[in-house]
């Protein structure tokens, strides 16, 4: 088992920086989920954490020990990648076995190691065949079995499920939340889908352009933002945000009054989530035309303009109304978050 | 794809193949089961005082006539192919029969010229092809790890031999290894004896035969390999060197194998190649030490003014159906490979 401090490590590429001064300690046991979009640092990080890209700058500590230098192999990482990565020419049995086999593992003990970790994933029928004659469910099954084969010290995930189709995702990511809680091991987990942040996370670390956003636990990232970015990247529809200005109290732009609110005047952002806001007959903070409206099952999701931006409330799901026509929404004042336009810092609620 | 649609998009390709390959091999086939007719001989008397003399002569005429009725000779069926100068097995029976040991018998059969031919044919491309192979997949990977600045140059350095003319960089080989030249002169200073020829000894010979014929295929085999290791998926490769897996063993376990089927294609290409040893041959003026199969068929028909084609032809289609016995390994494993991935 293994602490991770990663002490203001950065990466760069000539004048592009990949990541810059990320500065965290990674407890022994827990489940940290980096999550980000695109290009935001997240799988470089893993992967110097890892020892396949080197560090620009700053100290990579292993239970203590600095491993800027030492090569993948001598960190007692074990990783799991998008494409599987598993080798075609072997069968399962041969690929689950390979990291005992390569680092000389008394091999008396292999084949019990193999069948334990393959039990534990649920592969014990299909240890004959090769990756070509497996669906990628399985294939990322295996994968999984030869990192923990070995019992290593940290888990690294690079976006293990982001190949799978979207109901083997969600059974996958419930092994893999399984696991984690069986084997006990730190594991960082890099993906670009929240909701996969959001099921399997201790702590999430949300990263934009190589810079850390914020550091926190689901809910307290879900409920507390540090800024407009966090807020609009997690939940499912992403929060609603809204440019306006703030006076004496009262946020205002078109179609929205809300008073109330505890912030300096100024520009800002207001935001609330969805399933935080009311339809109500009249009298809402909010009274602008219908753009357009989504059955979702469970409910109804009411969407308006307020400037550039697309508003959705959810609303029951009987509720029925015409495109264009006006309605008005409500939200508790508890539930606004309040950002500053410029920087998209949270100002308040 | 329809059986019609099929064949018409094979038809150019099928009748060049006919054309090209099939047309030939069917050319000499007939031409082997046939041996040049025989002069006829005339033998006249004539008297004299002192008597009577008989002197034979050729009825040039009559011989032409001969020719020109049957111009593919006399048909001699699989004759020329169990004479002496092929696969002469009533010479292999004497031998079998007459000598005492397994080596004398195998000095009896090396003695004969296909046999001579066929060793070195056999030896020549049993080292040379897994250096070849070897070696090519080594130079392969080392400039691969060059870096970027250093690999145009490392590869432009590398394919230097396959662009030298065989004849040439072979008699340049030929020049460097002669008393006077660079290491026949250095070999001969250094064991102090200024009589000291490589060209000398049949083992020397065939040992700079394979060095000639190494050094002027691995730019082949290098340039294939090097292709290939572009496309080694670096997932796997990464996967593997966190895994634990040293530099040998990446390459063992995920190079190599992902190269398969390149390491076969080339490994075909070699065989076929190095059964067919001859310009070096030629350059080294080797022929007292190291004959080919390739080199006994040239030989056939360069007699002077009688040519043998026949005996040519049936040289040809036993190299033929030696590389296609040679080669059936690959070709099933090939074959297997298509239909299991046809499946």
């Amino acid at each position: 088992m293994a602490e991770i401090q990663l002490r203001n490590i950065g990466k760069r590429w000539g004048s592009f920086i990949g990541v810059d001064n990320f500065d965290l300690k990674i407890a022994d046991k827990e489940f940290l989920v980096l999550l980000g979009p695109s290009g935001c640092g997240k799988t470089t990080t893993m992967r110097m954490i890892a020892g396949l890209e080197d560090a620009s700058e700053g100290d990579i500590l292993i239970d203590g020990l600095r491993v800027n230098e030492m090569e993948p192999k001598d960190r007692d990482v074990a990783m799991v990648f998008q494409s599987y990565a598993l080798y075609p020419n072997m069968n399962v049995y041969e690929n689950i076995r390979f990291p005992l086999k390569v680092r000389g593992v008394d091999p008396n003990i292999h084949d019990e190691k193999v069948r334990r970790a393959s039990a534990m994933v649920e592969l014990d029928d299909f240890l004959h065949r090769k990756p070509a004659e497996l669906s990628g469910g399985q294939r990322q099954r295996v994968a999984l079995a030869r990192a923990i084969v070995r019992e290593p010290n940290v888990f690294l995930m690079d976006e293990p499920l982001s190949n799978l189709d979207a109901k083997l995702r969600v059974s996958t990511r419930a092994q893999i939340k399984n696991l984690s809680h069986e084997l006990a091991v730190t594991t960082i987990y890099v993906t670009h889908d929240q909701i996969e942040a959001m099921t399997l996370a201790d702590r999430v670390v949300i990263m934009k352009q190589g810079v850390v956003q914020q550091v926190g636990s689901p809910v307290e990232i879900y409920d507390s933002p540090a800024n407009a970015f966090v807020a609009s990247f997690i939940g499912n529809p992403a929060m609603n945000l809204m440019d306006g200005d703030m006076s004496g109290g009262t946020f205002r732009a078109q179609h929205v009054d809300v008073p109330g609110l505890s912030a300096p005047d100024g520009k800002v952002t207001l935001g609330f989530r969805a399933e935080d806001a009311n339809v109500v007959e009249i009298g809402g903070q909010i009274n602008a035309p219908i753009y357009t409206m989504e059955l979702l099952g469970d409910a109804t999701m009411v969407s308006v303009r307020i400037g550039g931006a697309l508003v959705s409330v959810k609303a029951d799901k009987s509720y029925r109304a015409e495109i264009g026509e006006i309605v008005s929404i409500n939200v508790a004042p508890e539930h606004f978050h309040l950002f500053d336009q410029k920087s998209g810092a949270r100002i308040g609620n | 794809m329809k059986h019609r649609t099929f064949f018409w998009f094979i038809l150019p390709t099928l009748s060049a193949m006919i054309l090209f390959i099939a047309l030939p091999i069917v050319s000499v086939f007939i031409q082997s089961l046939f041996v040049q007719h025989e002069q006829v001989l005339v033998v006249s008397e004539s008297c004299g005082p002192f008597g009577c003399k008989e002197s034979t002569s050729v009825d040039l005429e009559a011989t032409q006539k001969l020719r020109d009725e049957a111009p593919l000779g006399k048909f001699n069926g699989l004759g020329t192919y169990t004479n002496r100068s092929h696969l002469a097995f009533a010479e292999i029976g004497e031998a079998w029969a007459n000598t005492e040991t397994m080596g004398e018998f195998w000095r009896e059969l090396g003695d004969l010229p296909f046999y001579n031919a066929l060793t070195f044919t056999l030896a020549y491309t049993f080292i040379v092809t897994p250096m070849v192979l070897i070696l090519g997949m080594a130079v392969a990977v080392g400039v691969n790890t060059l870096p970027r600045k250093l690999k145009g140059a490392a590869i432009f350095v590398s394919l230097l031999p396959f662009l030298v003319t065989p004849l040439v960089g072979s008699l340049i080989l030929f020049w460097m290894v002669d008393g006077d030249g660079v290491i026949g002169a250095t070999i001969q200073n250094i064991f102090n004896d200024p009589n000291l020829s490589l060209k000398a000894s049949t083992g020397l010979m065939w040992f700079m035969l394979m060095v000639y014929g190494v050094w002027h295929t691995l730019p082949f085999s290098f340039i294939t390999f090097y292709a290939g290791l572009q496309t080694v998926p670096a997932d796997t490769m990464e996967a593997a060197q966190i895994d634990g897996a040293s530099k040998w063993q990446r390459l063992v376990y995920v190079v190599v194998p992902h190269l398969m089927p390149l390491v076969t294609f080339v490994t075909l290409m070699l065989i076929m190649d190095n059964l067919r040893v001859f310009e070096p041959i030629v350059s080294f003026s080797a022929e007292a030490h190291a004959r080919s199969l390739s080199w006994i068929i040239f030989n056939d028909l360069r007699e002077s003014g009688n040519p043998l084609y026949g005996s040519a032809g049936a040289t040809s289609l036993i190299t033929i159906f030696l590389v296609v016995i040679l080669m059936m390994p690959v070709l099933v494993r090939t074959w297997r490979d298509f239909t299991r991935k046809s499946h």
